[in-house]
């Protein structure tokens, strides 16, 4: 048995660190031949986990290569894909319509595809019988001015069928080359991607994934290009340049089915993938250039950015500044002046982008409306403008998935602000009207950014939890009446993230009635009367809630005995970790604390029978924990319940640890009170 | 009831967008400010048909935002293809004063394709803007023209269709050439002013002040509460087309003739279906056996490309490719069966699940529908055939296409008939259910459920899934607390009949809530109801409950041997014309029986009906949470 063990992917605060070893000997390559379809390759079974899957890919072989483009006289790759797939059950029969994105920024830098051939093979009676891809079953699908889609639709689909293509594409677009994942949906033999890159190139590679992959010793190679090469930065004199390359092979081997599962960020952050990012050319005539080669690098060009540094520079935005301080100088409350002006003036366009649409502050201030840049440079300038030391703040949302780390510009997709004052640090994100000060939505809490100093042109990397545990205290103070009907006053505060939410909630609804409409959605039997619900607004605060309670239906009897959960409408009812097991962290996004009182007080005619013992139990690490503290003195009874998550990121190992604490919540929080009738 | 204001007046229709356009917001009545997130202020649809295939439509709206809760009207789109341009497009935005604050063109718009999650290609494409505005309320104005090369439909008249919306005012006026018609079908809260000038005839609709209603569980919507009308041409031309959708039987005749020699194979597949059906005698057995044959043979794809929308792609290309759309599909199907000399018709109709997603039967229209099937009628025992899905039992439709009024496509037109209907008797899920309580630790059950029919169409796509993702689903659906499943299985004794049996065996933690020394134990073991709709006093939308079904639940436990029942609760019986419930316990030795049934009515009631299902609801909630309480001996 040869060994796999080329990469050890380690899991620190949500990034994938990778260490590499060169591997040993691999095992001999599967049948690629286009159109050679073997009879055992119709035998395929899928193994293991995946052995119910519904399609198996035989084999996926990528090649990326340079060549040089006569329209624009400069480099641009060739991709080349070739890929073989077995089809076991319906389910997968909508493999068999392939689809490829093209982009095309305008006439001079495009991706063009092309060699686009398919085949569908059968077997029958021992026999292979083949169905080509026919002319009318490829569509063109211009999606808008950028994108174009091309479909094609494979013939005699069968259970049973399989199926292979291959195309080449051409692409301007050298700053990321394609990236190729070795594993998807379906479980994949054979992976395998070869690239080729001139000397002139330098490309960062970085592999993700729980999946080994092995990375054959690079070779080089001496290649010719022809071509009419009139850059500056070639042998002007010559038509044809020789240069050695670098080629270097990635293969993955029996990879499995990549499968969803709760509270993780995105399914891509777990996928086993190649990404390739531009790091520094060198080309004969012209001096080297480094890319993104430090922070400090892309710092500087951030800062020459028109539509990121060169907005934080403008002077447009000084009289606004000025204007919305007024005679503000307590350094906080200016701070809020210019947070709230920006959140109350500016429209989020739903768009997640670290780069302006706009060129000039002023298209930002007028248009009223922008994406997360627009929104977030804006009130970085102000707040500079106003005095106040401000500064970048880059990050990767949830759904955009994990920042490997390194130095590596394009993996960001979101800009916040940072603001010290007198050495505490704030964060703002002015793209939500709700959001206060050091509050993020769910997609930021991705557990870290990059604080950016566009002065020192600098960066590093800053925990972006939310600073506090997001609370849920619930206080119920009831009385029983001996019609078994509840009354009393319920109290509710929540702070963070808890407070961010309910926010949201009574925002979006119409009106208080319609918000006490889906409050009560899930709370049979409830009548709430004065209710009062306070610092909606003020978004520094933690929301509080109170209301008058009637609690019907809650209490059942059985003779002389009269019993009921005293968690009432709290209960955690369900486990949310079923599965038996789990490969990836557990990431909730933010540590949270439920604490749960009521005091009951008993009529006359009831004395208390049986009471729930009180109970604790803790994740090994104390970082979380669930206690359930019970008293009585004969004529009330209290109970407290308290869930502690304490971290907003748990790894694979605390999983078995989770699902048990919360296998303690369910039964305990169902437990009963039972009293007596005298 | 004075909610709703119309006005029906015969005015020579003018439009344009300099006509009124004092958008100050205090100048809306206070009246429809009540509940509302938006007002909509003027929505005036002309369209002129200048000749069978030739239209345009012009178009005025504006809206009022009252809150971000509204923003969603504020987003415009306007859809086109090889056989309707937009000619102009634009957009308005004004304060609450009424003062003009920007405005948009078409080239401000974004252009994308249209294409939906089940089409590989269709030639719509789409504009879309979205205005984003920080301070409420404001005002959109949106106009448009369209020039139609090609019409098969009009567009309908809807004054309101959202809820927390009102309208100030709506006109609808269409004018068509003397020498064509038209019908249309209008509800019986307006009335059609009808006029005739200069060679032309011009219908016009207009409502004014409609207040906003409230959003209200299990609603069937505003259909009932407010102005509308549809309608429909009778002759027309498109897309080199010509014919005349004047009754359902010349809507049918139409569909005959684009289908015409559309049901030709080719000799292997003819040869094919020969063999298959070889020494097969019985004709029902026929019918099963070459549906079988189109299920493992062909895939869905669907290619919607102008008339291609509409005429199936001919039977012999279907041979040759293995895949098509649903009309593609049924069509070829229909040709499979005419190899042996067995007749059957295309079907028309609207497949959505819906209380009724019935054609008109007095209005003809080819909007209406959005899908096709196939009939293979017979005096006894006709058989449906839903030719899209590869898995679907042989002669069983689904809850979207049962039950319902849809159009066949016969060789004398088009007639209306049912299809068929599936009743809360057929819709069955028969559990039983025996477990052995454990008071210390893990209790262990085992369940065998059966789903049939309506029952079966939300549980019959698990036979087909990864055991990692049935088993997922099995944890998420199990309404238990803390399962650990031991085993299970999926099966379909009969792959041509819609029954799933599902069996799981379970280990439960947490069957028995204990108090002291007793054990309470909920009866109910997973068939629980959760959730009883909030009673409003003023309910004015008519409801209805999806789906007509039956639940029989049968669970036997065996108690731990030092326990006895102390309480067992009383049994129930509740009947209604929304259904039946009842709730059996019994006991015998050291055993339990629990027998639940629900049964439930596929209907529309109207909204004074509404606290009377919220009563019947509470009581199986109640009934549902009933606990039997154990001591020791």
């Amino acid at each position: 048995m040869f060994k796999h063990l080329l990469f050890f992917l380690l899991i620190s605060a949500s990034t994938l660190t990778l260490r590499a070893q060169v591997a040993e000997k691999a095992p001999a390559d599967p049948n690629i031949k286009y159109g050679k379809i073997e009879l055992s390759e119709f035998q395929i079974k899928p193994q293991g986990k995946d052995s119910a899957a519904s399609a198996i890919k035989i084999f996926d072989k990528g090649d990326l290569k340079f060549e040089i483009n006569n329209k624009t006289s400069d480099f641009r790759y060739v991709f080349t894909r070739h890929t073989r797939i077995l089809i076991l059950k319906k389910d997968a029969y909508d493999l068999a319509d392939i689809e490829i994105g093209l982009y095309k920024r305008d006439t001079e830098n495009e991706e063009i595809l092309s060699g686009f051939s398919a085949a569908t093979y059968n077997l029958d009676k021992g026999a292979i019988s083949s169905a080509k891809l026919t002319k009318e079953a490829k569509f063109l699908d211009k999606f808008d001015k950028n994108i174009t889609i091309k479909k094609f639709t494979l013939s005699n689909i069968q259970e049973g069928s399989i199926i292979e293509y291959k195309y080449e594409i051409r692409s301007d677009f050298l700053f990321t080359l394609r990236d190729w994942a070795f594993q998807g949906s379906i479980p994949t033999m054979y992976s395998d991607f070869t690239i080729t890159i001139p000397e002139y190139f330098n490309y960062k590679k970085n592999i993700h994934g729980y999946v080994p992959v092995s990375v054959a010793a690079s070779k080089t190679i001496s290649q010719n290009f022809t071509g009419n090469l009139t850059g500056e930065a070639y042998s002007s004199d010559r038509s044809t340049i020789t240069c050695q390359s670098t080629v270097q092979r990635y293969t993955a081997r029996d990879v499995p089915a990549l499968k969803d599962e709760a509270f993780i960020t995105t399914l891509d952050d777990y996928r086993s993938k190649l990404e390739l990012e531009i790091h520094s050319t060198k080309f004969p005539n012209s001096p080297y250039r480094s890319y993104t080669d430090t922070w400090e690098k892309i710092v500087s060009e951030l800062d020459n950015d028109q539509n990121f540094g060169s907005l934080l520079r403008s002077n447009y935005g000084k009289t606004l500044a000025s204007d919305i301080v007024g005679t503000e100088t307590d350094p906080l409350k200016k701070l809020n002046k210019i947070f709230t002006f920006v959140k109350q003036n500016m429209k989020h366009n739903g768009e997640d982008n670290k780069y302006s649409q706009q060129t000039s502050l002023r298209q930002i201030i007028d248009k009223k409306t922008g994406n997360v840049a627009d929104i977030n440079l804006l009130l970085i300038n102000l707040l500079d403008h106003a005095g106040l030391n401000s500064s970048p703040i880059l990050l990767s949302t949830r759904s955009n998935g994990a920042h490997p780390g390194n130095p590596l510009i394009s993996k960001f997709n979101y800009v916040i602000a940072g603001v010290t004052i007198d050495s505490n640090k704030y964060f703002l994100d002015a793209t939500n009207p709700i959001n206060g000060l050091n509050m993020l939505e769910f997609d930021c809490l991705n557990h870290k950014g990059l604080a950016l100093d566009m002065k020192l042109k600098t960066a590093e990397w800053i925990p972006l939890e939310l600073k506090n545990i997001s609370q849920n205290a619930l206080t119920y103070r009831l009385k029983l009446s001996p019609e078994n009907v509840f009354k009393g006053m319920v109290y509710e505060r929540k702070t963070e993230f808890n407070g961010l939410s309910t926010r949201q909630k009574y925002k979006e609804s119409a009106n208080e009635e319609e918000y006490l409409k889906s409050y009560k959605e899930d709370r049979n039997g409830l009548k709430i009367e004065n209710f009062k619900i306070s610092n909606i607004d003020s978004l520094s605060s933690p929301i509080t809630m109170e209301y008058t309670a009637t609690v019907e239906d809650m209490v059942e009897e059985a003779g002389n005995l009269v019993y009921f959960t005293p968690l009432l409408y709290e209960r955690t009812k369900e486990n949310p970790f079923k599965l038996e097991e789990r490969n990836f962290p557990v990431d909730f996004g933010f540590a949270n604390e439920e604490t749960y009182r009521i005091i009951i007080e008993l009529p006359e005619s009831m004395t208390v029978d049986k009471l729930p013992k009180s109970e604790m139990i803790r994740l090994e690490d104390n970082s979380a924990f669930f206690s359930y503290v019970s008293a009585s003195d004969g004529k009330s009874i209290s109970i407290v319940s308290k869930i502690n998550i304490g971290k907003s990121y748990y790894d694979p190992e605390s999983y078995f640890e989770l699902k048990e604490l919360f296998k303690k919540i369910v039964s305990k929080q169902a437990e009963q009170i039972v009293l007596k009738k005298i | 009831m004075k909610k709703i204001i119309i006005i029906c007046l015969a005015l020579g229709f003018a439009l344009s967008a300099a006509a009124q356009t004092n958008y100050d917001v205090s100048r809306i009545s206070p009246e429809l400010l009540k509940n509302a997130n938006a007002v909509i202020r003027t929505d005036n649809t002309y369209f002129e048909v200048k000749s069978a295939g030739k239209a345009e439509l012009r178009t005025l709206y504006a809206v009022t935002i009252l809150n971000n809760k509204a923003d969603e009207f504020a987003s415009f789109y306007s859809t086109y293809d090889k056989l309707v341009s937009i000619s102009q497009l634009k957009v308005t935005v004004y304060n609450s004063k009424g003062e003009k604050v920007k405005s948009f063109n078409k080239a401000d718009f974004k252009d994308r394709s249209l294409i939906s999650d089940y089409t590989i290609y269709q030639d719509d494409r789409v504009k879309t803007l979205t205005v984003y505005e920080t301070s409420y309320p404001y005002t959109v104005e949106y106009s448009e023209v369209k020039d139609y090369n090609g019409i098969l439909t009009y567009p309908r008249w809807y004054t309101l269709s959202s809820f927390n919306v009102s309208l100030e005012s709506s006109k609808y006026s269409i004018s068509i050439p003397e020498t064509l018609s038209l019908r249309y079908k209008e509800s019986p809260l307006t009335k059609v002013s009808e006029e005739k000038t200069d060679g032309k005839k011009t219908y016009s609709w207009h409502a004014e002040n409609i207040s906003a209603f409230k959003t209200e569980p299990m609603s069937t919507g505003l259909r009932e509460l407010v102005p509308w009308a549809v309608l429909s041409p009778n002759e027309f031309e498109y897309d080199n087309f010509t014919g005349n959708l004047g009754t359902w039987t010349s809507l049918g005749d139409w569909l005959n003739q684009l289908n015409k020699d559309g049901d030709i194979l080719n000799e292997a597949t003819a040869q094919k279906v020969k063999s298959l059906t070889q020494g097969v005698s019985d004709r029902k057995k026929k019918i099963e056996i070459l549906y079988n044959y189109l299920q493992n043979s062909t895939r869905y794809v669907s290619v919607q490309l102008g008339i291609g929308g509409f005429k199936p792609i001919a039977a012999d290309k279907v041979a040759q490719m293995s895949y098509g759309d649903c009309k593609a599909l049924s069509n070829y199907m229909k040709a499979l069966l005419k190899q042996v000399d067995i007749h059957s018709e295309l079907v028309v109709l609207k497949s959505e699940e819906s209380v009724d997603g019935s054609l008109y039967t007095d209005f003809s229209s080819i909007g209406q529908a959005n899908h096709m099937i196939l009939c293979v009628p017979a005096a006894k025992d006709t058989v449906w055939l839903e030719c899209t899905s590869q898995r679907m039992p042989f002669g069983y439709l689904g809850s979207s296409n049962s039950n319902r009024t849809v159009l066949l496509v016969t060789k004398d037109g088009g007639k209306l008939v049912r299809t068929p209907f599936y009743p809360a008797s057929a819709n069955k899920q028969t559990r039983v259910g025996n477990v052995t309580i454990n008071a210390s630790g893990a209790s262990t059950a085992n369940i065998t459920t059966e789903y049939e029919n309506e029952q079966f169409d939300d549980i019959f796509g698990q036979l087909f899934r990864e055991p990692v993702d049935q088993k997922k689903f099995l944890y998420e659906s199990l309404s238990i607390a803390n399962p650990e499943i031991l085993s299970y299985a999926y099966e379909q004794p009969d792959k041509q009949k819609p029954k799933l049996v599902e069996h799981v065996s379970l280990k439960v933690n947490d069957l028995t809530a204990t108090g002291g020394d007793k054990l309470f134990l909920t009866l109910n073991l997973m068939n629980t109801r959760s959730y009883v709709p909030e009673l409003s006093e003023t309910r004015l939308t008519n409801f209805a409950l999806q789906m007509s079904y039956s639940d029989t639940d049968r669970i036997n436990y065996e108690l731990p041997k030092d326990y006895k029942v102390e309480f067992l609760p009383k049994d129930v019986q509740i009947s209604s014309d929304f259904g039946e419930f009842s709730v059996k316990t019994t006991v015998e030795g050291n055993k339990i029986t629990y027998i639940r049934t629900q049964k439930m009515y596929s209907k529309r009631y109207p909204p004074s009906r509404f606290k009377d299902l919220v009563e019947f609801y509470k009581s199986i909630y109640k009934a549902d949470k009933q606990k039997a309480v154990l001591s020791k001996i």
